[in-house]
């Protein structure tokens, strides 16, 4: 989605704006909405709403700094690379992409990031996952349990980020990472 | 129609709910934002620049721990209610204002301390006329996503008996109550939303002028 | 008044500043020249204890300046850096406003300051309000120096403050600031890596290598007495040339020999004056002395004379100007004489081909 609006900046202002008013939703409210816009289907509970809200939310980020890092691109840049002669298709691999690469990679991150916040909640619809034990450990007055809840939940969200950090640098132009 | 129904007959539940929301919300971004700032003067001292830039990557890890981790945590150690919530919503909501203020005071251009070190500027009116108005953009970034992170993460302690709109999720979701769900999501969503909208305003006017214009 | 005896200054093992020994003169501009890591810079900062030094003593107006706090020592010497460092969240006004406001001056008489030193440093006063991200680069940089000026220091240090600024705008700066500097005659220390800004700005030259000071003199004498082969390589093979850049238009500026009228003169009241007087140019000045055209009375014919308009008159020397540069522009030009102005526009008189050729068949004679 990003690389679509990228090209169109009059829908892409549209887009932008919605996706960061929706990212101001709260992940729990938005979570609430889709279980119950899944509920004729007779899914109202379980693994789909779950997995729609996650993707649904991890959007957002995704497209926004995708959105943002290719338009960042210095114009000169762009113009170098058409007076070199390169496509249009060139250009957004070899030019585009590559230098837009950390702001991506950090939309991708963000979107991961809530996405296992956002998964959390998963529970309380009987779709499972780690949440449970902090919701049921909550309810049931079960310290042992919250805690576990929280340290894998934690250690998982730590972990996902640590290994998205690292994908970034290893796939980041070594040209944009050297500091002057 | 449900809904609309709903939202009438529950009125007055709805608005208390929404009021002690948007308390819960006040004092946390408060707190939050008092001491975050503290901390991140305090790290970007000079002669600290090392503590600050390990607090930048501590506070990186932390922005994704997801909330209800946090409140969990608070449940385990401090209790249940309003004033356990808040502790939870306040250290949660310390990260992205600790992050943001203390990478934008550490990002002022160096020539622009070395000017103001070479005029005469003592620390503190270097750090208070010099480092903070400039770095005042990506503060109140800070305080922005802080206050969106707080109502959104007050609605996750209404587990641990914060109260607020949250309840109404969570009974929706329990009960099977779409239009009680609903109207606390929308609720909370308008919320978000609103307050967003007045920070970009406050964030608009406190900003030098100097700061938001593009090079020509 | 600045002194610094036997200054020491290690960076771990490495020796930056060497028993460094230099007495610089009130109201002189003192140029600090030499290779990048040579010490120049870091001997600018030990004066205003921006870089603390481990052996010796510095002296400013008499007390040594370790023994003054270094916040009041730095509000009573101004300082300009390459990078300028105009605080981008304040107006220019507010800019230049900051050391007078940390003396605790009265606004109005902050206000009287900053309209006083704009002039100075030929800024419109509709620049006060204005954004540093607004400026280019040139107006910055005069930004930067009404700052440092505008509490009214007596000493000044700038380091490098031109060297970001592209060739053209850099000579206009330089004629410009050394106009404000006779005007204005503070005690100045200027960092450079530039030998021609050196010896286009500088009273002394103070020629810098490895931290050790290798020469200290007036440009004259460095340039015709060099001390060593480092300074000779410094200075270019063509010093001879380089000397002659040391005469500046400004010595050569001749008050008679033409007449000035109001630009709304009609041509034939100016034509009138002109043969009256004998006299065979005439330049055309708008109320605030700025040239804006120039009347010539030329023999056509053997009996007829006539007149013709120049406008705008393109050719103009500076009064900073150097000899070489006020030639070249003649040259370019095709003309015997051409019109002088000072910083602020102002026509302040004429200046003859005929006495540059004079000066430098003395040069060569000498040389």
């Amino acid at each position: 989605m990003g690389f679509y609006i990228s090209s169109r900046p009059n829908i892409a202002k549209y887009v932008i704006n919605v996706a960061s008013i929706m990212m101001t939703i709260p992940s729990l409210a938005l979570y609430g909405v889709m279980v119950v816009a899944f509920a004729p289907f007779k899914l109202g509970l379980g693994i789909v709403p779950s997995v729609s809200a996650i993707t649904i939310y991890s959007l957002l980020p995704i497209t926004r700094n995708t959105y943002l890092a290719l338009n960042q691109v210095k114009p000169e840049m762009i113009e170098a690379a058409r007076g070199i002669g390169m496509s249009k298709n060139q250009i957004l691999w070899k030019i585009k992409i590559p230098l837009s690469i950390p702001v991506i990679m950090s939309g991708i991150r963000i979107a991961v990031v809530m996405g296992v916040s956002v998964a959390t909640y998963a529970s309380l619809i009987a779709a499972g996952g780690l949440g449970y034990f902090i919701f049921a450990g909550i309810g049931r007055a079960n310290l042992t349990m919250v805690l576990v809840g929280a340290i894998l939940i934690s250690a998982l969200g730590i972990g996902v980020n640590y290994i998205l950090l690292k994908v970034e640098d290893w796939i980041t132009p070594k040209g944009l990472k050297v500091k002057r | 129609m449900n809904i609309l129904s709903f939202y009438l007959n529950n009125f007055g539940r709805i608005m208390s709910a929404l009021e002690v929301h948007i308390f819960i919300f006040l004092v946390a971004l408060t707190f939050s934002t008092v001491i975050g700032m503290a901390i991140s003067i305090f790290v970007t001292q000079e002669g600290r620049e090392k503590i600050g830039r390990i607090i930048l990557s501590v506070m990186g890890a932390a922005q994704s721990v997801p909330s209800l981790v946090i409140i969990a945590l608070i449940f385990i150690f401090v209790g249940i209610g309003v004033k356990p919530a808040i502790i939870a919503l306040v250290i949660y909501g310390l990260v992205p204002i600790v992050f943001n203020a203390t990478s934008g005071i550490l990002s002022v251009r160096p020539n622009i301390i070395e000017a103001g070190k070479g005029m005469g500027l003592t620390q503190n009116q270097l750090l208070w006329r010099v480092k903070i108005p400039i770095a005042l953009p990506v503060i109140m970034g800070g305080i922005r996503s802080s206050s969106t992170i707080i109502i959104g993460s007050a609605t996750v302690a209404a587990v641990i008996g914060g109260g607020g709109l949250g309840d109404f999720i969570f009974i929706g979701l329990k009960l099977q109550k779409p239009e009680m769900l609903i109207t606390g999501a929308i609720t909370v969503s308008l919320l978000a939303i609103i307050v967003d909208y007045i920070m970009a305003k406050i964030e608009k006017k406190v900003v030098s002028k100097g700061l938001q214009i593009k090079k020509t | 008044m600045i002194e610094l005896t036997n200054v020491t200054k290690k960076f771990g093992n490495k020796i930056a500043v060497n028993n460094f020994s230099l007495h610089i003169e009130k109201g002189s501009l003192t140029m600090f020249i030499g290779p990048s890591g040579c010490g120049k810079t870091t001997t600018l900062r030990m004066i205003n204890r921006l870089t603390p030094f481990d052996k010796g003593n510095i002296i400013v107006n008499d007390t040594p300046i370790n023994d003054v706090n270094p916040v009041e020592l730095r509000r009573n010497i101004g300082y300009v850096i390459q990078e300028i460092g105009l605080f981008p969240h304040l107006t220019v006004f507010e800019n230049v406003a900051i050391v007078p406001r940390l003396l605790k001056w009265e606004q109005k008489k902050i206000e009287r300051r900053i309209e006083e030193i704009l002039e100075l440093v030929t800024l419109n006063q509709s620049f006060a309000q204005k954004y540093p991200l607004q400026l280019s680069g040139g107006e910055k940089q005069r930004v930067g120096l009404a700052r440092a000026l505008a509490a009214e220091p007596e000493i000044l240090l700038m380091d490098e403050p031109f060297g970001a600024i592209d060739p053209i705008n850099r000579l206009k700066l330089q004629d410009s600031f050394l106009e404000i500097q006779e005007e204005i005659k503070k005690t100045i220390v200027f960092v450079t890596h530039d030998i021609n800004e050196a010896i286009k700005l500088g009273d002394k030259i103070a020629i810098i290598n490895e931290g050790n000071l290798i020469q200290y003199d007036n440009v004259s004498k460095i340039l015709s007495d060099p001390a060593n082969e480092f300074v000779e390589n410094l200075l270019g093979q063509d010093r001879n040339i380089k000397a002659l850049s040391l005469k500046k238009a400004k010595d050569y500026v001749l008050k008679d020999g033409f007449i000035t009228v109001l630009d709304t003169e009609s041509r034939e009241s100016v034509e009138k004056k002109m043969k009256e007087k004998n006299i065979k140019i005439a330049f055309a000045l708008d109320e605030n002395n700025h040239l804006k055209s120039r009347f010539v009375l030329e023999k056509a014919t053997e009996t007829k004379k006539q007149k013709f308009i120049y406008n705008p008159a393109p050719w103009i020397i500076e009064r900073q100007n150097n000899i070489n540069e006020a030639l070249s522009k003649m040259l370019e030009a095709g003309e015997k004489q051409l019109p002088v102005v000072n910083r602020k526009k102002e026509f302040v008189g004429i200046i003859k081909l005929s006495n540059i050729f004079e000066e430098v068949n003395k040069k060569t004679n000498i040389s």
